[in-house]
């Protein structure tokens, strides 16, 4: 793969990562505060979230391909197995939350500080799940 | 479907279905010691289009299953595992037919000869992707329909709490 390529999709997965982790920081952030009714800025967030976990997905694939993946069996293997289900763990964990908000979305009337607690602390989850792939990226990445 | 509910419905569980197919294949290819070898055979830009193919395929799939009502709408478990198997079924014999299709035009263009072969190539792996894209579909299905679950209990709504709460008094 020619190097400008390489760059184009290194910056498509680090500003999908940028959306995913920032966006998750200030939905934590927005479920903390009574000033407004959170679910429509919430389900737009949802939105973008979806694409950028695609995004990452996929363009995580691409630089796999350029760097060439280590072996399962040795220890920057390990990593990359770590990594990939801390991924796939935040995947499952975001899709609850995803549906959740969808429901409250449906609902005419304001949802429940109960359930707003809930959220809050799933997209908490999400987000220092995210600084944990962060983490395992740059252990990949420099080694 | 009209409503923008429903689509963004769409768009997680596809997406969602998407993501935990693909980083499924991945930790069994790396675990198995066969990703590099897979990824080789495979450039950057084709990669990212045969992605971007299969992330369409299994949105409009998810859209077939549920245009006529989201996860939470009751209906048969019979209907949607007959929904899900067509639309997987579709999303796999969409995969392999458009690759086969790019791939066949290819061939045929420098060698008209081979048509017929890579017409029955085609049809012979859209017909066996289709049933393994069935039996995928109808996996998903019960994963999408337990993850609807999990969210329920996990954040209930205030229809639940009262439901609860009414209940236990």
């Amino acid at each position: 793969m020619s190097s400008s390529l390489h760059l184009v999709v290194r910056s498509i997965h680090v500003l999908g990562m940028a959306i995913a982790l920032g966006g998750s920081v200030l939905a934590w952030q927005l479920l903390g505060s009574d000033d407004q009714d959170p679910i429509p800025s919430l389900r737009r967030f949802e939105w973008l979230f979806w694409g950028a976990i695609g995004l990452l997905v996929a363009t995580g694939v691409g630089n796999l391909g350029t760097l060439g993946p280590p072996g399962p069996s040795t220890s920057w293997g390990a990593v990359l197995t770590a990594k990939l289900l801390v991924v796939f763990a935040l995947v499952v964990g975001s899709a609850v939350r995803s549906l959740a908000v969808l429901r409250l979305q449906d609902r005419d009337r304001a949802a429940s500080d109960h359930a707003h607690a809930r959220l809050r602390t799933l997209y908490a989850g999400t987000a220092w799940s995210l600084v944990l792939v962060v983490a395992l990226a740059e252990v990949l990445a420099h080694g | 479907m009209g409503d923008s509910a429903s689509w963004f419905e769409v768009w997680v569980i596809g997406t969602v279905d998407l993501a935990t197919l693909s980083l499924v294949a991945l930790v069994s290819a790396h675990l198995s010691g066969g990703l590099s070898g897979a990824l080789a055979g495979l450039g950057t830009v084709p990669g990212l289009l045969l992605f971007g193919y299969l992330w369409f395929l299994v949105v409009a799939a998810v859209w077939w299953v549920l245009r006529d009502g989201g996860l939470r709408e009751e209906r048969a478990i019979r209907t949607l595992i007959v929904r899900s198997a067509g639309g997987g079924a579709l999303a796999g014999g969409g995969l392999i037919g458009g690759v086969a299709l790019v791939a066949g035009i290819a061939v045929v263009v420098t060698d008209a000869a081979s048509l017929t072969a890579v017409a029955l190539i085609a049809t012979i792996g859209g017909v066996a992707a289709g049933i393994v894209g069935a039996i995928v579909g109808v996996v998903f299905a019960a994963i999408n329909v337990a993850l609807q679950w999990v969210s329920e209990r996990a954040v209930p709504t205030a229809e639940r709490e009262d439901y609860s709460s009414s209940s236990s008094s």
